[in-house]
């Protein structure tokens, strides 16, 4: 037996005894200073535990060595952790009750913590009914016990089994969630920990070497990762510091590129926006029922650059039918009627643009470069003009009335469009028709009034009754006012009514969000007072529909940085003889984080926006009552549709799933060590005849996977079958040595995945060189 | 270590990435960790590296065939600190069958002398060459390698196993031939040959009355029975396994031809057809005979030995050709 199995060096117990004591100190230390609050006076069981370090450290380092004498017993190794392990039972046993609520009040000062700071957290709230000396004494006794349980795998890990990602793998799901709430613990300890993985890592090649040589490089690559960790913090110090500029222009670069990679992937073809035009990743809904809190990176998603001066709109999908808290857009059959086929119509989103053009307005345009918004629409602003001859070329395709579509490929568009402003708006819906010398275009613009009343006054008639009765509080301002003053004063009353909040969560299921948004929460953002004043105004009989896109304030000459943050959500209003007028029903109060940073010069970082609220004289943008507000659009459906917010990541259920995979592939290794483990006790048994049938066994089992029995090992079985005589060692190791060749020849086999198979369940094959006949 | 490295530049993407899309601490530290570990290794690994040396050699360097044998591979590292792997391809080349092998070796933590064993292949009979090519010395973590000069080729000679053979017969008479000798040691009853005077003969040669009788000088020359040498030819081309029967009956024949104290020679072609004559007076001669006919390549065809070639250096006087055949018709004479 080689001098590596059975006697370990003094030097290599030194080394796997710093690495240990390393690991289960650094652990402790770190976990505890973790998880421990700011307050003075100990809030949770664990700043208690924090405060008694010391006594953990101790406890930690007893642990450590004990782990290491019994993984380095020559013999009985596995008789003695079995003891301990047995002890180790028994007192968990004993004091169950204790244990098991030290662990209930652990973790729930752990979700707590990680709650406050992550918003998908989940706080776990556990009621233990003991007074506080006791629950301290529950934590204490939970602590200690599971130290206890870690040290005996871990000092297997260190001392046996010398693997890196086992070490790391036990020691490392204590800290994660304080990691990943960006808690930090206490410096030092976790270098030792990272030094502790560093060092098994750089050992980890060396773990068949014999015991001194490894020892002294498990020594060496202690010191030498403590040093380098060192030196790290040192050079990157932890105080002070700031994602570099680099990191976020990177972040910025990558989140365009993977969004313009998009264009390139398999298109939907079975969806409802499947054109000639690729529509790639945003989807046409949005999903109120689901919205969440949001949460921003701050990218750049859109550059803007126009001859305009004050608030741009920049629309992407308008939506307009309800169903279920989802907004989605019209069936593609409903256009059929008012578009007969074989006849060429006007595009409705033109509409506003050619009633106004007779009048010598001035024409403004803009280019607008997406750079990370995802979809396939063109974010344009309002009232655009219809291009000439180069229409082609503009890689813009005007789909229905729901939404511009983006040529393949093509990223930036430059569009004109004309101001026309609410008191404007006002004026055309008493008296300004189209122009007297279109008739094509008027009698196009009347059946499509006709169609939007048609198809954008339905409510759901089990929202019916409840919206009336808000619209009788509102009033009925659409018969004194018209559609634009009816949204403004339905704005007006949402703002009165609800609180601006990005962090509103979502509905309960079963319930309509938009009437829990009114009835119930009174919290929300864009998407919420969109949507219900979408609602509200159908109710009063105003045409509406959803609109969701950015908002940007554009200076001329300089171009706008558009950030995620100013994704937006407002609605349209049908005006007759104008076309869809888009109306502001967010609080004005939100619209302060989104107004756009203006840029110096194209691409540089931005100033500060003009003022946040906008004049009655607006743009071609829409109308901002008197209280203009932005909020993000699009809700946290994922592929949202254009204008999309990234809502809060709901990280639970992949931590579930990779605890599972985790606890599955651990559930594999554990299998599989056992079988070899048990492989190897077989074959080594004092009675060779035993050993030596239990070999033969082997070769049948191997036979089944396409391997051969040698008639010698044939020979040498009968013999210890049937001879009296009991195996000599050599033709006992002439038996094992045939396992073996068979072995590495099938794992040498010529199907890749059969080769992976057969190595899960019969291990590495033995090296050739091996000198070790064991199997 | 294509996996290891695959392994590095994904914690080392995944590192970057994480910098690139977290605001905290964290990914600055893990990118930097990322950065500086391989470095580190490659410091901890480098002065082993540089002064690790390895050797090949045959244990025993001789075997029967089907014996056991064994490569063995030492390498020689410094003191310090274990190499953490050393890769290499191992070439395994029976220089008589032509049958090559090849393989990838390796090996893990090795510290000072690291002998490793590998069985040699010693079914057929033959010089087994083992090369060692591609030869790498890798860091600690696997990311880094050197190239190391290869080390001397070793050799194992496989033997045949003789078969048991009774020395031949050989014929009265059939290597009778005049021989020149000193006349006065002959003794009474004697034979002569009576021949014309050829420049050379010693003149106490000369018949000088027949000489005076005849006006011309006539060399009495003794008739003398001479016993031929065996020759043992054999057809050394075929199949493994043929060669191997051929080489066991050559061996045995020649062992019972050497036991009976019978000096003889054997004669093969070579793969280029060149005759190979090899005497066998001594156990010395039979080893250098063996590894003779070991040693070079002999394809599955070749020239067949149909007689014994003429004017062939090194053989002096009558010959008793024996030739050897593999199969079990057994041998012929001529």
């Amino acid at each position: 037996m080689p001098e590596r199995e059975n006697r370990p060096s003094p030097t290599a117990i030194l080394g796997d005894g710093l690495v240990l004591l390393c690991a289960l100190l650094g652990l402790t230390a770190s976990f505890l200073s973790l998880y421990r609050t700011s307050a003075a006076v100990p809030l949770i069981p664990l700043d208690w535990a924090a405060d008694q370090r010391d006594q953990f450290l101790l406890w930690a380092a007893l642990f450590a060595l004990l782990s290491l004498g019994v993984w380095s017993l020559p013999r009985l190794r596995w008789a003695a952790a079995g003891t301990l392990a047995a002890l180790w039972g028994l007192a968990l046993w004993r004091s169950w009750r204790a244990v098991s609520a030290g662990a209930c009040l652990t973790a729930e000062a752990v979700s707590g913590l990680f709650a406050q700071r992550v918003d998908w957290g989940v706080a776990f709230a556990f009621e233990s009914g003991l007074s506080a000396l006791e629950e301290r004494a529950a934590v204490r006794l939970f602590l200690i016990l599971a130290l206890a349980g870690l040290a005996l795998p871990l000092g297997w890990a260190v001392a046996r089994g010398r693997r890196w990602w086992l070490a790391a793998l036990l020691t490392l799901p204590p800290l994660l969630p304080g990691l990943l709430a960006d808690l930090y613990p206490s410096w030092p300890p976790f270098l030792a920990l990272c030094a502790c993985w560093c060092a098994l890592l750089l050992s980890s090649l060396c773990r068949r070497a014999a015991p001194s040589p490894r020892g002294r490089l498990t020594l060496v690559s202690l010191a030498a990762s403590l040093l380098l960790l060192a030196g790290i913090s040192l050079a990157f110090p932890r105080e002070g510091y700031t994602r570099p500029p680099w990191a976020r222009q990177a972040e910025e670069s990558l989140t365009s590129f993977a969004n313009r990679m998009a264009d390139w992937l398999p298109r939907w073809e079975d969806g409802p926006f499947h054109n000639t035009v690729t529509f790639v990743g945003s989807a046409e809904e949005a999903d109120l029922a689901h919205a969440g809190p949001l949460s921003y990176t701050g990218r750049t998603v859109l550059q803007v650059k126009s001859d305009y001066e004050g608030r741009l709109y920049l629309r992407g999908t308008s939506l307009a039918v309800y169903e279920d808290g989802v907004w989605k857009p019209l069936p593609d059959g409903v256009y059929d009627g008012y578009s007969p086929a074989g006849s060429p119509q006007p595009v409705p989103l033109y509409f506003p643009a050619q009633a106004v053009m007779g009048d010598g307005r001035r024409v403004y345009t803009a280019t607008v470069d997406n750079v990370g918004a995802v979809g396939a629409c063109v974010y344009a602003p309002y009232h655009l003009t219809i291009p000439g001859e180069d229409a082609e070329d503009s890689g813009i395709l005007p789909v229905e009335d729901a939404y511009l579509a983006r040529k393949k490929g093509q990223w930036s568009h430059t569009m004109s469009f004309v101001e026309i402003s609410r008191y404007s708006s006002f004026g055309l819906t008493s008296s300004v028709a189209a122009p007297d010398d279109d008739a094509l275009i008027q009698a196009a613009m009347e059946r499509y009034g006709q169609f939007v009343r048609e198809h954008c006054l339905d409510v759901p008639d089990e929202l019916r009754e409840e919206l009336d009765a808000v619209c009788l509080r509102i009033g009925s301002p659409y018969s004194l006012g018209g559609a634009v003053y009816a949204a403004e004063m339905t704005a007006d009353y949402l703002d009165a009514l609800c609180r601006y909040d990005q962090s509103a969560p979502a509905a309960p299921e079963g319930t309509d969000p938009v009437l829990y948004f009114l009835n119930e929460s009174r919290r929300g953002y864009c998407m919420h007072y969109a949507s219900a004043a979408v609602l509200l105004l159908r109710a009063m009989g105003v045409p509406a529909r959803y609109a969701s896109g950015f908002t940007a304030y554009s200076i001329p000459g300089r171009q706008a940085a558009v950030a995620d943050r100013a994704a937006h959500a407002w609605v349209e209003v049908w005006v007759d003889g104008l076309g869809w007028y888009p109306v502001e029903v967010t609080p004005a109060a939100a619209f302060e984080q989104l107004i756009q940073p203006i840029g110096p010069e194209p691409g540089t970082e931005s100033v500060p926006p003009p003022d946040a609220t906008p004049e009655p004289t607006a743009t071609p943008q829409p109308t901002q009552g008197p209280n203009e507000t932005p909020a993000p659009t699009q809700g946290p459906s994922g592929p949202g549709g254009p204008g999309e917010v990234r809502p809060a990541w709901n990280l639970l259920p992949w931590l579930k799933g990779l605890a599972a995979a985790g606890g599955g592939l651990g559930l594999l290794w554990l299998v599989q060590f056992a079988v070899k483990r048990h492989r190897r006790v077989r074959m080594s048994d004092p009675d060779r005849n035993r050993a030596a049938l239990y070999a033969y066994r082997c070769l049948e089992e191997l036979a089944r996977w396409g391997g051969s029995i040698d008639p010698q090992g044939v020979e040498l079985a009968e013999k210890a079958k049937f001879s009296p005589h009991t195996l000599t060692e050599e033709e006992a190791a002439a038996l094992r040595r045939l396992v073996d060749q068979e072995r590495v020849r099938l794992a040498a086999g010529p199907s890749r995945w059969r080769r992976l198979l057969f190595r899960y369940v019969w291990g590495r094959p033995p090296h050739p060189a091996s000198e070790s006949p064991q199997t | 270590m294509w996996l290891r490295r695959l392994a590095w530049a994904a914690a080392l993407t995944a590192a970057l990435l994480f910098q690139i899309t977290n605001e905290n601490y964290l990914g600055r530290f893990l990118l930097a960790l990322c950065v500086a570990l391989p470095p580190l290794s490659l410091a901890l690994s480098l002065p082993g590296m540089l002064r690790c040396r390895l050797s090949l050699s045959a244990v025993p360097a001789a075997t029967a065939r089907g014996g056991g044998a064994e490569w063995a591979v030492d390498t020689s590292v410094p003191p310090a600190l274990p190499i953490a792997r050393i890769t290499l391809r191992l070439t395994e080349e029976n220089l008589l069958t032509g049958q090559r092998q090849r393989g990838r070796f390796e090996l893990t933590g090795v510290a000072r002398r690291h002998p490793a064993r590998t069985n040699a292949p010693t079914e057929h009979c033959g010089l087994l060459e083992l090369r060692a090519d591609k030869l790498r010395v890798w860091d600690c973590l696997g990311l880094f390698s050197l190239r190391l000069p290869p080390p001397a080729p070793a050799r194992l000679l496989c033997l045949p196993l003789p078969v048991q053979a009774d020395p031949p017969r050989i014929p009265e008479g059939a290597g009778q031939r005049p021989t020149p000798r000193n006349a006065a040691r002959r003794g009474p009853g004697e034979d002569y040959d009576l021949r014309e005077y050829r420049p050379g003969d010693p003149l106490r040669s000369v018949h000088w009355k027949l000489s005076s009788k005849w006006d011309q000088l006539i060399v009495k020359e003794r008739a003398e029975a001479v016993t031929p040498l065996p020759l043992l030819t054999l057809d050394r081309f075929g199949t493994p396994g043929e060669l191997d029967a051929l080489l066991d009956r050559a061996a045995g024949m020649s062992r019972a031809l050497l036991d009976a104290q019978q000096p003889h020679a054997l004669l093969w072609l070579d793969g280029a057809g060149e005759p190979q004559l090899h005497p066998v007076a001594d156990e010395g001669e039979f080893h250098r005979m063996l590894t003779a006919l070991l040693s070079g390549p002999a394809g599955e065809r070749g020239p067949a030995l149909d007689g014994c070639p003429a004017g062939l250096q090194g053989l002096d006087g009558p010959a008793f050709r024996i030739h050897i055949n593999a199969g079990e018709g057994g041998d012929s004479h001529a």
